[in-house]
C-alpha cells in the first residue's frame, strides 16, 4: 500500500524542505535527515496534536520520497498507520471497524479514505512540526530549542508516567 | 651701465681750488720745484683734500 | 721787487769793490748809470744775473777782473764777489755769490764752484736762507729775470723777432709777467687729453666695471641672504616640530607601556576565541549527534505514549478471534466449489450455509487478522523496548548544548567588552607603527636640520667673501664716487679757468694793447698803433685812414720804440695788477712789480721820442735803472732829471779796470 513513491505537495512540500534544510552550517544541523524521516514522523505528531490537513496542490511545487526509500521504510510507515489507525476513535468511531481498517484492509488497494486520512495526519503532522519547530526559530540555536521544547512538552504530555516496564507488562499482556 | 649722478658742485670750493691752484702753478713757475706728475699729485690733493672737507 | 743795491767785487773789468745804490724813492725812481760803449755796462748787467743766477753771456768764464788775476801769484786764491741787496715781498734780501779763483802752479787760474747765499734781513740780523737757488727762484724766476734786465742784445732779438712776426718771446713775455703763464701751466696739469693729468689720471683712476660688479655682487649677496633667512626661518619651526614630535612619542610610548595589557588582553580574548571555536565544534558534534539519535530513536518516543494505548488496547479488547484454526481462505472455496461442507450441509449460493462460510472467509485466512495483529505487537514490544532514557539523554546533550552556547555567549561579552577596552587602548601595533613612524619622522627633521645648518654655516662663508668683496667694489666704488666727485670739480676747475683765462686773457691782451699803445704812440706819434693779436703777434699799424690799417715796415727806431712800449707796458700793466684794488684780475695778482734794468740806447730814438720813453718808462715801472751811453746824459738828465734818484758814472780806465762813480 505504501510502497510507491510518496509527494509532498505546495506548502506542505516547502515544509519538508525546511524540515530536512539546514539550519546551521556544519553537516548533521538538520532536525530531520531526510524526507522520508519526516514521513515517518509526521503521522504520529499530525495524532498526537490532533492535527489534519489537507493536500494543498495550490502552488506547483514539491518534494518527494523516493520509491526505494519507501520500500525500505515500508514496515516502519505501515506500523504508524496502524498505530494510528488502531487508536483513531476520533475518525472511525467503530471498534471493529476501526480494527478492520488498521489490520484487515491494509493490503487492499480500495482503500482509498484510510489513506488519505492517513496522509492527512501525515500532512497535520508535517505542519505541526514546521509550525512548532521551524516557523518560530529565528536563530540558529532556536532550532533546537523549539525541538526540546517540543520533546520536553510530548514527555510531559504522554510520557511522564510510562516507563520502559509498565508498557511491557501491557506488552506481556497483549500477548496471549 | 654707469649711473648718471647728478654731482653738486659747490661753486665756492671751485673758486677757493682755482686759488690755490693758480698759486701753486704760479710758485712751481718760479720755483721749478715741481715736475709735471708731482704737480698734478698736489693739485689732486688739493682737490680731495677740499671736496673732503665740511 | 726793488733793487737796493749792488756791490761787485773784482767782478770783470771792475777791478776792486764797487757798490751801486739804487734809487728805491717812489719819485724819484729812476737811476741812471752813464757810461761809453764798452765801458762795462754790459758786464755790469751781467754782475746781476751772475750773482742772481751764477750765468752769464760772457765767451770768457771766468769772472775774475784780469788785473787781479795777473797780480796773483801761483797759489794765491782770489774772489770775485758780488751782493746784491733787494726788497722782494716787503722782505729784505742779501744776496752773494763768490767764486774763489786759483792761480796753480803753472800759472793757469782756476775756479772754484761758486758759492751762492741768501740772506733774509730780519730785525737787523741777517738770517741766511737754507736753499738759497730756490729762494732765488721764488724771488725772481732766471725766465722773468730776462725781461728786467734788458741789455742791447735782448732788445736785438726782441727786434728780430718782431721783424719776423714770430711773437713767442712777447707771448712768453706776457705769460710770465702778467701771472698768465700759471693757468697755462695749470690747463697742461689738467688737461683730459694728457693720460696722467689730474683730470686724466682721475679718469684711469675710475673703473666703469664696478659699477655692473657691484649690482651683480649685490643680487648674489641678496639672494644668499635670502636663502640664510629661509633657513633661520624654518630651523626654528623644526625645533618645535622636533619638541612636538618627542612629546607624542613620549606620550606613545607611556600609552604603549600601558597598553601592554592590551596584549594580554588580546592573548585573553584569543584563548577566548579558541575556547568559542571549540565550543561552537562541540555544539556542532554534540548537535549532530543529538539529532541522529532523535531521527533515529525519536520516533519511538513520540510513539510510545501511542504504543501503550495500542497495546492497552488490544491487551484488555480481546480482539475475538473469529478465525477457524488451521482453514484458509482456499479450504472455504474448495467446500463452496464442492458444493458441500465438511458436514455434509449443501452449500449453495445465498443459501445460509454460503453465508456462513462467505462471512467465515472474514476472520480465516488469508484475511484473518491475528497474525497481523500479533505481528503489530510484536513489533510495538521491539519498539517499547527503545531506552527509556531517550529523553533524558536528549536532555542532557540538550544541556551541555545550551552550556557550551551559554558559555560562547559569556565569552563572546568578555570578548566583547575586551575588544572595547582594546578598541580604548588600540591595538598596541597601531601604536608602535604610530611611534616608529613619529621616530621616522623625528629622524627626517634631524637629518634636514644638520642639513640646514651645514647649508647655512656655508651660505654665511659665502655671503661674508661675497660681501667683503662687495666692499672691497664697493670701497672701490665708493672710491670712483669719489673719483667721480674729484673729477667733476677737476673738470669745473678746467672749465673755469678756461673760462677765466680766455676771459681775462682776452681782457689782457686789450689791457696790454692799450698800455702798449698807450705808451708806443706817446713815444712814436704818427698815426700808428699796435696790435697785439691773440698769439701775441706784435703788428704795427698805420691808421692814417679811419678804418683802414696796413702793416708797414718798421725801422730800428720804430721796432726799439716798439720794444720799449711793449716792455713798458707789460711791466705798467704788471704793476697795475699788482695793485690789491684790482680785485678784477685777482688770480692774475700774483705777480709784483719789477724793476727796469735796461741798456736804454736813446740814441736810436730821436730826441722827441726821447722825451716820451723818458717820461714814459718810469711811469712803467717802479724802479727804473738805466744805462745810457755818456753822450745821452744830459738828454736824460733834461728830460727825467726831476725823478733821478741816483746817478753813477762808469770810469772806464782801460779795457779791464773801470770804476763806478757816483755823479
Amino acid at each position: 500500500m505504501f510502497k510507491k513513491e510518496y509527494v509532498f505537495y505546495g506548502s506542505h512540500a516547502d515544509k519538508v524542505q525546511a524540515l530536512v534544510s539546514k539550519f546551521s552550517n556544519f553537516s548533521g544541523s538538520t532536525l530531520f535527515r531526510r524526507n522520508v524521516d519526516v514521513l515517518l514522523f509526521a503521522p504520529i505528531v499530525g495524532f498526537l496534536f490532533g492535527k489534519m490537513s489537507e493536500v494543498d496542490k495550490s502552488k506547483n511545487r514539491s518534494t518527494k520520497i523516493f520509491i526505494e526509500q519507501m520500500i525500505r521504510e515500508d514496515l516502519r510507515i505501515r506500523f504508524n498507520y496502524q498505530i494510528i489507525t488502531l487508536l483513531d476513535k476520533k475518525n472511525i468511531i467503530d471498534d471493529d471497524k476501526r480494527i478492520d481498517s488498521t489490520f484487515r484492509n491494509i493490503e487492499q488497494e480500495e482503500a482509498e479514505s484510510e489513506l488519505r486520512r492517513y496522509n492527512e495526519y501525515i500532512l497535520g503532522g508535517v505542519d505541526i512540526l514546521w509550525e512548532k519547530l521551524i516557523e518560530p526559530a529565528k536563530l540558529e540555536q532556536d532550532y533546537l530549542n523549539n525541538l526540546y521544547d517540543f520533546l520536553d512538552a510530548i514527555n510531559d504530555r504522554y510520557n511522564e508516567t510510562l516507563t520502559n516496564d509498565s508498557v511491557m507488562d501491557l506488552y506481556t499482556l497483549a500477548r496471549r | 651701465m654707469q649711473e648718471k649722478r647728478s654731482i653738486e658742485i659747490d661753486q665756492k670750493v671751485v673758486n677757493r681750488l682755482m686759488k690755490k691752484i693758480i698759486l701753486l702753478e704760479k710758485r712751481n713757475i718760479k720755483t721749478k720745484e715741481l715736475g709735471y706728475g708731482q704737480i698734478v699729485k698736489k693739485i689732486k690733493t688739493i682737490i680731495e683734500e677740499e671736496v673732503e672737507c665740511y | 721787487m726793488l733793487l737796493k743795491s749792488i756791490r761787485i767785487i773784482n767782478f770783470r773789468q771792475f777791478i776792486n769793490e764797487t757798490e751801486i745804490e739804487f734809487s728805491i724813492d717812489e719819485r724819484k725812481n729812476v737811476s741812471i748809470i752813464l757810461g761809453e760803449n764798452g765801458s762795462g755796462k754790459t758786464s755790469f748787467a751781467q754782475a746781476f744775473t751772475w750773482c742772481l743766477y751764477g750765468k752769464t753771456d760772457f765767451k770768457d768764464s771766468s769772472m775774475l777782473n784780469k788785473v787781479v788775476e795777473t797780480n796773483m801769484l801761483p797759489g794765491d786764491e782770489e774772489c770775485v764777489r758780488v751782493d746784491i741787496e733787494l726788497i722782494h715781498d716787503s722782505k729784505e734780501y742779501n744776496i752773494s755769490r763768490t767764486q774763489t779763483y786759483k792761480k796753480t802752479q803753472n800759472g793757469k787760474i782756476g775756479s772754484l764752484p761758486t758759492s751762492f747765499h741768501i740772506a733774509e734781513k730780519i730785525k737787523g740780523q741777517q738770517e741766511f736762507l737754507k736753499n738759497p737757488e730756490l729762494e732765488m727762484k721764488q724771488i725772481l724766476p732766471k725766465e722773468l729775470a730776462g725781461y728786467f734786465f734788458l741789455n742791447g742784445e735782448h732788445i736785438e732779438k726782441l727786434n728780430k723777432e718782431l721783424k719776423k712776426g714770430k711773437s713767442q718771446e712777447f707771448a712768453i713775455a706776457v705769460e710770465n709777467l702778467l701771472g698768465l703763464k700759471a693757468f697755462l701751466e695749470a690747463f697742461d696739469h689738467f688737461n683730459p687729453s694728457k693720460k696722467h693729468s689730474v683730470i686724466g689720471s682721475y679718469n684711469s683712476q675710475y673703473d666703469g666695471n664696478s659699477n655692473k660688479e657691484i649690482s651683480v655682487l649685490r643680487d648674489e649677496i641678496q639672494n644668499f641672504q635670502e636663502r640664510i633667512n629661509r633657513i633661520n626661518k624654518r630651523l626654528p619651526e623644526i625645533e618645535n616640530e622636533i619638541e612636538l614630535g618627542e612629546e607624542n612619542c613620549d606620550d606613545l610610548e607611556a600609552t604603549i607601556r600601558e597598553n601592554e595589557k592590551s596584549a594580554d588582553y588580546q592573548k585573553r580574548r584569543d584563548g577566548l576565541n579558541i575556547k568559542i571555536e571549540y565550543n561552537k565544534n562541540s555544539i556542532e558534534d554534540e548537535t549532530a549527534v543529538l539529532l541522529k539519535n532523535f531521527n533515529i530513536v525519536g520516533l519511538s518516543f513520540l510513539s510510545k505514549s501511542l504504543i501503550n494505548d495500542a497495546l492497552e488496547y488490544l491487551a484488555s479488547e480481546k480482539i475475538v478471534d473469529k478465525g477457524i484454526p488451521e482453514i484458509h481462505e482456499r479450504t472455504i472455496d474448495f467446500l463452496i466449489k464442492r458444493g458441500y461442507c465438511i458436514c455434509g450441509t449443501d452449500i449453495k449460493f445465498g443459501n445460509s450455509a454460503y453465508s456462513n462460510l462467505n462471512d467465515t472467509l472474514e476472520y480465516i485466512p488469508p484475511k484473518s487478522i491475528g497474525t497481523i495483529v500479533n505481528n503489530f505487537v510484536i513489533q510495538c514490544g521491539e519498539l517499547a523496548k527503545t531506552p527509556e532514557t531517550f529523553f533524558e539523554t536528549f536532555e542532557t546533550q540538550f544541556s551541555h548544548i545550551r552550556s557550551y552556547e551559554n558559555e560562547i555567549e559569556e565569552y563572546v561579552s568578555e570578548i566583547e567588552k575586551i575588544s572595547e577596552l582594546l578598541e580604548g587602548m588600540k591595538d598596541i601595533g597601531v601604536y608602535q607603527s604610530q611611534l616608529s613612524y613619529k621616530k621616522g619622522k623625528i629622524k627626517k627633521l634631524e637629518d634636514e636640520k644638520e642639513k640646514l645648518l651645514k647649508n647655512l654655516g656655508a651660505l654665511e662663508e659665502n655671503l661674508s667673501r661675497k660681501e667683503s668683496s662687495l666692499r672691497d667694489l664697493a670701497l672701490k666704488d665708493e672710491i670712483n664716487a669719489r673719483v667721480e666727485i674729484y673729477k667733476a670739480y677737476s673738470q669745473e676747475i678746467y672749465d673755469s679757468l678756461t673760462e677765466y683765462y680766455k676771459h681775462e686773457e682776452a681782457e689782457v691782451r686789450e689791457l696790454l694793447q692799450n698800455s702798449i699803445n698807450d705808451i708806443f704812440r706817446k713815444i712814436y706819434e704818427g698815426g700808428m698803433s699796435i696790435s697785439v693779436d691773440e698769439k701775441y703777434r706784435i703788428k704795427v699799424l698805420v691808421d692814417e685812414v679811419k678804418g683802414f690799417s696796413s702793416e708797414i715796415e718798421t725801422s730800428t727806431a720804430q721796432s726799439t720804440s716798439v720794444i720799449f712800449a711793449f716792455i713798458a707796458g707789460i711791466i705798467k700793466l704788471a704793476k697795475d695788477f699788482s695793485v690789491e684794488e684790482s680785485i678784477d684780475h685777482e688770480l692774475l695778482s700774483a705777480s709784483e712789480p719789477y724793476p727796469l734794468v735796461m741798456d736804454a740806447p736813446l740814441s736810436n730814438f730821436d730826441r722827441r721820442r726821447i722825451k716820451t720813453v723818458c717820461d714814459t718808462l718810469p711811469k712803467a715801472a717802479e724802479q727804473v735803472i738805466i744805462f745810457i751811453k755818456d753822450t745821452d746824459g744830459d738828454i736824460a738828465e733834461e728830460h727825467m732829471g726831476s725823478i733821478i734818484g741816483k746817478r753813477y758814472e762808469f770810469i772806464k780806465i782801460n779795457e779791464v779796470e773801470t770804476y763806478i762813480v757816483t755823479r
